[in-house]
């Protein structure tokens, strides 16, 4: 038993070795990024000053394009979204951003399936976990998310799992994606056809109210205004799946920008790339229409 | 709990060194030890599967005892029939957990839709409760030892806590291998000593039973779901790509499980069955069933096929054996047409190779011309396999046809792997290629590549193989497909 526990012993110093090399090369890669999503993160944790930021899953990541917003408020505009991502993640992303500076408006788009309803919290740890080392406050969301991520998080080969061939390409030739201030358009047309459905509300997941109770706090804590926005879904009927969202944002008094089931774009297939994702012609018509929305909103408020 | 979760290796250190901490003299501590283990890991499912578990245990216990006190009684006419309605009842005793909680939707489904059809409605109650994991498992794997004693193959265990083990052995317990009593309740009863060898040996085992889960199938799974779930959005090539990427996601998941249940209990001083021959590399479809699951194709062997007349009847019973055999197989996957549909496509493939005399045993297994194509026949029975695991991953018949018939319809230009990200798609290539490698090596190029077994060379494979797991790997992926028969 002594022969096969030292040899386990031995085993894991070589492991180590490899763990603190990964970590020097992964650091450095993350930093010196060309393009591509390493360096969007890394922008946006330590680099970007705008006034409004955009939050949200692919939705918000394809449907808000910020030049078009600019152009209308007046203010800088940078579009925060990530493809599959909701609240646990976008808690952790605004804390990290309150270390530097505190914006002045918060778009946040709801997904409910990433926002309200339960499902596998891991998948939104993946892009805080090189936040980890800097903001308490993403530790506590690992640590509410699964307990045993502190003993994961100790390794480095774990904190950059499945990143490091992005890193090197965004490195090498980074993929331009990003069209402006993290907006990413789409340039296709739906070409399948859905019918529209009634649909239930949402049900709330404890864990993510929990931190939209959080993230509204710490918004109202440091002068933020947040918005929240229903963006367009192809075909849908109403935002009845949305009531139990817009009961929190009574509770907090938030303005809502419900355009879910608008009249002009979820019925025309040429505003879509798929049923849930507008295409660059809808952003744009989108972005318009919410541009000129939020400015009566923000005009009310008092936010130029 | 499963293998490829982070918690289950926290407390997998802890298992393994209370084992072992246990002297060898005191074999009932450490059998106690491991029958609370197995059950408290179960239980980490759902508390209330350990009752199906156990009952089915006692039922097949208590039957075998029931059974054999026939045996040790003086022969009768009266006996031997009482000896066989005891051992059909507690049969059917055993079995039908497996039948209320996996098949009683479908059953009630076929016999509310027939009568529908004659104009007959009825409101079905169906049953909402989670199938208990593993159950397909170790019902099949008590309900084999049951059966060895009611053919008197098997005297019956008088030792319960042996039993109790035999069943619920956590390694296996998810997801087998099936073991048979002959095999498993010996090394039981067995007084173990650690071995420095078996050990490595399951650490080895585990390792790679991780690479051909985290890195390989449920990468592949990503694309797989991507694609299979929304299949209409896809142009043919895709959907071609993500049949053969389930084919393969299929085979390392099942096979990474099997491994790891392998090198665990190796690690506990347990030999379990191999249950996976690389199974791609097989040039029939019967050939495939002897690489594929190996102990469940026993266990349908012995069970199912030879007390149906085996192969030696006629031609035509023979086929009928090989078709009931499989449309069983087919049913202990699931309670789906899709799953009996997928049985009935290997048994028919089987029969057809056995008619052509090109099975493993056919009068033209060593036809020259047919050794000489063996690549194209390995590439042949890839593509039927991959077509018969289409329908077994589809919900619906019908969407598995929608499935097939796009493949070849549906020629849009869509860029290949549409919708993965370039660094998803490089790794997926990376995982085929790794395990392509390996699976080679060990198939066809094990004696011209010895150097690989050098101690030096081994280090750094299982070194490089560690970190890209955790690099690469994707990691607390959920749930094995198989766990959820």
């Amino acid at each position: 038993m002594k022969r096969f526990i030292t040899y386990i012993l031995i085993f894991f110093c070589f492991i180590a070795v490899i763990d603190i090399s990964i970590g020097y090369l992964a650091r450095y890669l993350n930093s010196h990024a060309k393009g591509g999503d390493t360096k969007n993160h890394y922008y946006i944790a330590g680099e970007m000053t705008d006034s409004v930021l955009i939050f949200g899953s692919s939705r918000a990541i394809h449907h808000f394009n910020p030049k078009i917003l600019e152009d209308s408020l007046g203010m800088t505009v940078y579009n925060c979204g990530l493809d599959g991502n909701g609240i646990i993640y976008n808690y952790g992303r605004l804390m990290s951003i309150l270390r530097r500076y505190k914006p002045r408006v918060i778009i946040y788009d709801i997904m409910p399936e990433f926002d309200m309803s339960h499902d596998d919290y891991t998948k939104y740890l993946q892009w805080q976990k090189r936040l980890y080392d800097d903001v308490p406050e993403v530790r506590e969301v690992f640590n509410d998310v699964d307990w045993t991520e502190r003993y994961k998080m100790i390794s480095n080969l774990y904190k950059y799992n499945t990143s490091i061939i992005q890193m090197l390409s965004d490195n090498v030739k980074p993929k331009q994606a990003v069209s402006y201030h993290g907006y990413k358009p789409i340039d296709e047309v739906i070409n399948y056809d859905v019918s529209p459905k009634d649909e239930l509300p949402a049900e709330w997941d404890e864990l993510k109210l929990k931190y939209f109770h959080r993230f509204i706090e710490e918004c109202q804590r440091n002068g933020i205004a947040v918005i929240i926005s229903f963006s367009p879904w192809y075909k849908a009927v109403n935002s009845a799946r949305f009531d139990n969202f817009v009961s929190l944002c009574n509770e907090y008094r938030l303005p809502v920008i419900d355009m879910y089931a608008d009249s002009v774009l979820s019925s025309n297939p040429n505003y879509f790339a798929d049923a849930s994702h507008l295409n660059s012609t809808g952003a744009d018509l989108f972005s318009q229409k919410f541009a000129h929305i939020l400015k009566g909103i923000l005009h009310g408020a008092n936010i130029p | 709990m499963l293998f490829n979760s982070f918690k289950f290796w926290l407390l997998f250190i802890l298992i393994f060194a209370l084992y072992w901490l246990i002297p060898s003299k005191y074999r009932k501590a450490r059998k106690w030890y491991l029958i609370i283990v197995s059950y408290a890991l179960y239980m980490n499912f759902q508390p209330s599967f350990a009752i199906v578990l156990f009952g089915v245990t006692m039922i097949t216990y208590l039957g075998a005892l029931v059974i054999n006190k026939f045996d040790d009684s003086q022969t009768s006419d009266s006996n031997h029939t009482k000896r066989k309605v005891y051992g059909i009842g507690f049969a059917v005793l055993a079995l039908l957990p497996l039948l209320t909680f996996k098949y009683y939707n479908f059953i009630n489904q076929i016999v509310f839709s027939t009568l529908d059809h004659f104009g007959l409605y009825f409101d079905s109650p169906g049953l909402n409760w989670a199938i208990p994991v593993g159950i397909s498992f170790f019902t099949f794997q008590a309900l084999g030892y049951y059966f060895d004693v009611y053919r008197r193959k098997e005297t019956a265990e008088k030792c319960l806590s042996d039993y109790i083990l035999f069943c619920s052995f956590f390694p296996q317990t998810a997801s087998g291998p099936i073991s048979t009593a002959s095999e498993l309740l010996p090394q039981i009863k067995s007084e173990k000593k650690f071995v420095f060898s078996h050990g490595v040996e399951g650490l080895k085992y585990v390792l790679w039973g991780l690479v051909l889960k985290c890195v390989f199938a449920d990468r592949l799974g990503l694309y797989v779901n991507t694609v299979m779930n929304n299949y209409e959005h896809f142009s043919g090539l895709n959907c071609a790509i993500a049949a053969i990427f389930f084919t393969l996601q299929i085979y390392g998941d099942f096979a990474g499980y099997s491994l790891m249940a392998i090198g665990i209990a190796k690690t506990l001083g347990f030999h379990l069955v191999n249950n996976f021959d690389r199974p791609y590399f097989a040039d029939s479809v019967t050939n495939f069933w002897r690489k594929w699951h190996i102990s469940l194709t026993r266990w349908l062997t012995k069970h199912v096929y030879i007390p149906l007349g085996g192969s030696r009847c006629s031609k035509p019973r023979q086929y009928a054996n090989i078709m009931a055999t499989f449309l069983v197989s087919g049913l202990w996957h699931g309670a789906n047409y899709t799953f009996i549909f997928w049985g009935g496509l290997h048994g028919v493939a089987q029969i057809a190779e056995k008619s052509l005399g090109i099975d493993p045993k056919g009068k033209h297994a060593n036809n020259k011309w047919l050794l000489r194509v063996k690549p194209l026949r390995i590439i042949l029975t890839f593509i039927l396999v991959t077509v018969a695991w289409v329908f077994f991953r589809m919900p619906t018949i019908s969407d598995a046809w929608n499935f097939i018939i796009r493949i070849f319809t549906d020629h849009s230009a869509q860029e290949i792997m549409y919708k993965a990200t370039n660094s998803d798609k490089l790794l997926t290539f990376f995982a085929i290629l790794l395990v392509f490698i390996a699976e080679l090596r060990a198939e066809y190029l094990k004696e011209k590549t010895k150097w690989l077994d050098s101690s030096w060379a081994r280090w750094l494979i299982y070194v490089a193989l560690f970190a890209i797991i955790i690099v690469f790997g994707v990691l607390d992926a959920g749930s094995f497909i198989y766990v959820n028969f």
